[in-house]
């Protein structure tokens, strides 16, 4: 650790900070007898009261203003006057203006109306929604909630983590799955919060679902690169993931029956004066319920088995007062697959899941310094139990295999606005883990008995950071920033700073260039060789044997909004280098589940290799977030390589998802009132894959005898080859094989109609449309083959390509009351 | 029978199995055009490739190099031969020997080219360079260079009495009893370098005569220093520790192996076994006297580095076998323009008497 580094990065910004400080009332010296007053609010929509996060508050004609925060607050400090005109905007909202007396301190909540999309409001206003041109964070995507709902989904499962893979520099996993690959790093280096509490594993039904519940969302927002210093902890992304609130004037409920499973949702005022509110939300899967009548028939009422998952979101929020507000969030969900037979006596259960919670204090200490204290606690759980019985009921084994992550932390950020130059954000967060690699129990009737735990390993991992969003005047937009990052285990012990920088420069009111560094550390990993998000995947720390990864990422680009169409253009490109990242050793498999009771203990890090990676490309994304037709069209170019000294035979290789071309189309179109059509099509470049190219007798060398005993001394001979297995030639290179592209075209036809008490909505939907065979896996397969007459010929071994869905068709019912 | 450990050892694998086969089943099989054939072209390139491997070292009187030719994976028929008309030779930079055929060598079951290691004795620090050559013109070379004598070993070796499981012969049933041997190799790493090694032992033992009239000859048994089958017993010295004590796996072995039985602990009953009279079985119960010979050899090897991560590979290539999930493991290969292996080492041999 080179400590003059750190101080001196420290000293830049704490100066920096120190020096905007100072410097306010100096540099404004033609108006430093003019005082100034601070208007400060929350923004919330109308009918609901929800608060808005990212809602443009600003003087119409200036280049003054400020967004609202993740929990609706603004805050504005400018010089008084006798009247401020103040617009606010949203993307979806009506803008509206408002003219206040402004001779002192102000207090002004707003409402904002959702706007009509028939209704294409006609823009007039210089600035009018926040712009991607107008901010210095670059690489970041939100998707509004409500659009996200409209696009077609697979199994008309509506999923959030499968809409943000749409977006250019996001790619998806194989087919279907959920995990989530930025810039060339992989699942594991997305940091997804729900509510400030880290979601570890985001995916049902081994990943071909997320696990978030559009319904109880709120706002979703994806950083890619420009990563601000309030966020630390993974290589390649945030997925900050926000719950709504809860209706704080009526009772209000959501639902919907669809194919695979049904939600509901309710929400509505806590108390009678309003002060809070309440959302609970909850879906589940019924197949299981629907095949257990099959099943129970086909066994003869022997056999009981099924699978299906349930997640829940409850939130509460309540003002003590005009400065304090507390909220309590949380999240549960379970996959579950059972499997009894009461023939054989066995049964057989596999159940994971999360479970989140979050309580939050907003305090404010005055109007332009916000703070928010949160209570946090994840956890993650997989379980496997496995347990036989004998005619007569005893037991004759039993098997637990659990292992996990569970944390509790203590986050406490602060939101300073001093003037409309600068928004400083500070704070710190503490993180305790607990990792249970895995623990088993395993009892075997007139035998061995027999508990294997390996140890808890239990580390902290906090972060200190401070960042200023800084406007110096109306060109240039900076975001600088520091993290210092520190992670303990034992005797591992490591301080680390992470300076942060972004800048724009408008070079045009809509028109503006960005730049941006950003150094991340990661101290947690995940052992996964599927990249499915298979519930297996084990998180583990950082220890003596594998250092925390590291990435730094430098990104330039330009950004355009195109006012009168609501279009916005942004041009970026990236290049990102990833230091000790992990990957199994070849041959390396599901770890420990593999062989849980081998009598040699295995470490996981035996089964992990470190090494480095590059990735760097370019992504056009054209954007419509409201309006009548809206979404976006998404192109990335890139290249991603990998360099493992014990991979490859050290050269460097391009890893599995590797993807030179992507691109992704989405469109929405509100045809009528009560039609609304959308489409997608994506296309993207097959991944790189290792096949078997040839086989060969490997013979090994016997320094003994061959065979496990003999007799007779004459056998021994020395010095030659075991009997020379059938070994596998996977080629030259890793990864020289590249599966067919992947493409295809989804579509979607919702019809709304609004009733007496409710609005409902039935949604067609089409995943694959031209059934396009894309690849999901490739196998070597041995097949006979046959003449016409239908003898046999001798058999002939093929590689085949195995495809997951063809065209699936999807309906369901939603309602909204 | 079950035995803890296979039961154990199987169960995870068919439990994850049986929880993706109701989707695997329902996404993939229902529908078999989602199973399509890919052009066999794309593949099959780097099919007919020369195979040779050969390990040499100073204490072989053997110098030995196995020849086959790799076949594409796809296709119709695959069998895997041996090249029996090449031209074998290794080289020392000053001289060179030239490698004989022969089929079935020794009874080994393996075809090979050999010569007497007399004639061109293999020197530590030497480089060689094995070259192969085809009357249809393929030609491969490798080279090694022959690794610096290991270190003698210190062995440590444990031994007791313990319960092998539990055996029935007719109405009479009975724990099995066996002596448990357990050692291990400690040896002091070569300053200055990387090192690899590999250790590997085998146990003489005869017993006793069952009877009268029965010969027993001498046993040999290998005593393998695998914890799993998942590696050679090769051992790589750790960089941050050079010069440091590096101590091999453990190897346990018993005696007997088979149907015969030890006196268990005091309290204990030892059990009758057909077709043995009382006398015979008082006599193998003498512990003492049930080994009438046994002697343990314990080699350690001091390999090159290609040495170390093909015999590494090999099986771990094989444990991964068809798992699609498993990463694929690559064999590495130091013959330029084929597959297979040329390596060097050197051994050191530590024999002892055990009772």
């Amino acid at each position: 650790m080179n400590f003059r580094y750190l101080l001196w990065l420290t000293s830049v910004v704490f100066t920096h900070t120190v020096f905007a400080q100072t410097s306010t009332p100096s540099r404004s010296a033609t108006r430093s007898r003019v005082p100034v007053a601070t208007v400060s609010g929350y923004v919330r929509e109308a009918g609901s009261r929800e608060t808005l996060i990212g809602v443009n508050v600003y003087l119409p004609g200036t280049s003054t203003g400020t967004t609202t925060n993740t929990y609706g607050f603004y805050s504005l400090t400018i010089p008084m006057q006798d009247s401020v005109r103040l617009a606010y905007s949203f993307v979806g909202y009506e803008a509206i203006l408002r003219a206040i007396p402004f001779n002192g301190d102000q207090q002004l909540n707003v409402i904002l109306k959702p706007g009509q999309t028939l209704a294409e409001v006609t823009v007039t206003s210089n600035r009018i929604e926040e712009k991607v041109s107008d901010s210095p964070q670059m690489s970041q995507i939100d998707i509004p909630v409500s659009q996200i709902k409209k696009i077609p989904a697979f199994l008309g499962e509506k999923d959030v983590l499968k809409v943000l893979q749409l977006m250019p520099g996001v790619q998806k996993g194989s087919e279907g799955s959920t995990g989530i690959y930025v810039r060339g790093g992989g699942p594991d280096q997305n940091l997804i919060i729900l509510d400030d509490a880290i979601v570890y594993n985001a995916s049902h039904l081994f990943g071909f679902f997320s696990v978030f519940n559009g319904d109880a969302l709120k706002s979703v927002e994806l950083t890619k690169g420009g990563f601000p210093a309030r966020f630390g902890g993974r290589l390649s992304s945030v997925i900050d993931l926000n719950m709504k609130d809860g209706n704080r004037e009526k009772l209000h409920g959501e639902g919907g029956i669809g194919l695979i499973s049904s939600r509901l949702t309710l929400e509505g005022p806590l108390t009678k004066n309003k002060k809070g509110s309440f959302l609970v939300s909850g879906r589940r899967t019924y197949l299981d319920v629907l095949a257990a009548p099959l099943i129970r028939a086909q066994s003869d009422g022997q056999t009981r088995a099924g699978y299906y998952f349930y997640d829940f979101n409850a939130k509460a929020n309540y003002d003590l007062g005009q400065k304090d507000k507390v909220y309590l969030s949380g999240y549960f969900g379970r996959d579950r697959f059972y499997a009894e037979d009461k023939e054989s006596g066995t049964d057989v259960g596999i159940s994971w899941g999360n479970s989140t919670g979050t309580l939050r204090w907003n305090h404010l200490f005055s109007q332009r310094l916000f703070s928010n204290l949160s209570l946090i606690y994840s956890d993650y759980k997989f379980q496997i139990s496995s347990d036989e019985k004998g005619r007569t009921g005893t037991d004759l084994f039993s098997l637990r295999y659990s292992s996990g992550i569970r944390d509790f932390s203590l986050k406490y950020d602060f939101d300073f606005y001093p003037n409309p130059q600068h928004s400083l954000r500070f704070g710190a967060q503490t993180i305790q883990h607990r990792f249970t690699p895995s623990a088993i129990v395993l009892k075997n009737a007139g035998d061995l008995q027999f508990t294997r735990n390996i140890d808890n390993i239990d580390v902290l991992e906090s972060g200190i950071y401070a960042e200023d969003t800084w406007r110096p005047n109306p060109y240039w937009r900076l975001n600088g920033g520091l993290r210092l990052s520190h992670f303990i285990q034992k005797q591992v012990n490591y301080l680390r700073p992470e300076p942060r920088l972004s800048v724009a420069y408008m070079l045009k009111p809509d028109l503006s260039i960005k730049a941006s560094y950003s150094l991340m550390n990661q101290y947690v990993h995940l052992l996964s060789n599927t990249g499915i998000g298979l519930p297996t995947d084990l998180w583990v720390p950082t220890t003596d044997r594998v250092a925390p990864q590291q990435s730094e990422q430098v990104a330039a680009g330009v950004a355009k909004d195109f006012n009168k169409s609501g279009l916005s253009l942004t041009v970026e490109g990236y290049y990102k280098t990833m230091k000790n990242i992990i990957n199994y050793r070849e041959g390396a498999s599901f770890l420990l589940l593999d062989d849980p009771t081998t009598a040699e203990q295995v470490r996981w890090e035996d089964n992990v290799t470190a090494g480095k990676g590059w990735s760097y490309g370019a992504e056009i994304l054209l954007q419509k977030k409201a309006g009548r037709f809206s979404g976006w069209a998404g192109y990335t170019l890139s290249w991603t390589q990998w360099q493992f000294p014990e991979l490859n035979g050290g050269r460097k290789f391009f890893p599995r998802y590797d993807r030179r071309h992507d691109i992704s189309l989405v469109g929405i179109y509100e045809l009528s009132k009560r039609i609304t059509l959308s489409g997608t099509w994506v296309y993207g470049t097959g991944n790189a894959l290792t096949v078997p190219q040839a086989e060969y007798r490997a013979y090994r060398h016997e320094p003994g005898i061959r065979g496990f005993n003999t007799a007779g001394a004459g056998a021994i001979i020395a010095g030659l080859f075991d009997f020379g297995s059938r070994a596998t030639d996977y080629g030259t290179q890793r990864n020289t094989f590249r599966a067919e592209a992947y493409h295809r075209m989804d579509f979607g036809i919702q019809f709304h109609k609004q009733k007496k008490r409710h609005e409902r909505t039935w949604e067609f939907s089409f995943y694959n449309l031209y059934n396009r065979r894309n690849p999901f896996f490739y196998q070597i397969e041995t097949v006979s083959e046959r003449n016409a007459s239908g003898q046999s010929t001798g058999s002939r071994t093929g590689l085949f390509r195995y495809s997951v869905f063809p065209i699936v068709p999807a309906f369901s019912y939603n309602f909204k009351f | 029978m079950r035995t803890p450990k296979n039961q154990s050892r199987s169960t995870p694998k068919p439990l994850a199995l049986f929880a993706l086969l109701p989707f695997l089943s329902l996404f993939l099989f229902s529908c078999d055009s989602l199973r399509n054939e890919v052009d066999p072209n794309r593949l099959n390139k780097e099919a007919a490739k020369l195979v040779v491997t050969g390990f040499i070292s100073p204490q072989d009187t053997v110098l030995a190099v196995q020849v086959n030719r790799s076949v594409p994976v796809l296709g119709q028929s695959n069998a895997i031969r041996d090249v029996a008309n090449a031209t074998v030779t290794i080289r020392d930079g000053s001289q060179s020997v030239t490698l004989r055929y022969a089929v079935n060598y020794n009874r080994q079951n393996v075809n090979l080219y050999w010569a007497s290691a007399g004639s061109f004795p293999i020197v530590a620090g030497k480089t060689y360079t094995l070259t192969v050559e085809t009357p249809e013109g393929q030609k491969v070379t490798g080279q090694c260079t022959v690794p610096a004598r290991a270190p003698i070993p210190e062995l440590q070796l444990d031994s007791a009495v313990v319960s092998r499981g539990f055996a029935s012969f007719g109405t009479i049933s009975g724990a099995l009893y066996s002596k448990e041997y357990t050692v291990r190799a400690r040896w002091f790493d070569i300053k200055g370098q990387r090192n690899y090694y590999r250790v590997a032992g085998l146990f003489q033992y005869a017993t006793p005569p069952v009877n009268s009239t029965a010969v027993n000859p001498v046993n040999i048994q290998t005593v393998s220093f695998n914890a799993s089958s998942s590696n050679s017993g090769t051992q790589a010295d750790s960089p941050s520790t050079d010069g440091g004590l590096l101590t091999s796996r453990e190897s346990v072995f018993y005696q007997p192996n088979g149907n015969f039985f030890v006196p268990g602990p005091t309290g204990t009953t030892a059990t009758n076994q057909p077709g043995f009279s009382q006398a015979d079985v008082n006599r193998l119960l003498q512990l003492g006297r049930l080994l009438g010979f046994g002697e343990l050899t314990i080699s350690l090897l001091h390999t090159d580095e290609v040495y170390y991560r093909y015999h590494d590979a090999i099986p771990r290539q094989e444990d991964a076998g068809d798992n699609p999930f498993a990463e694929p493991v690559q064999i590495p290969t130091n013959i330029s323009g084929g597959l297979g292996c040329f390596a060097g080492y050197n051994r050191s041999v530590v024999v002892v008497r055990v009772k």
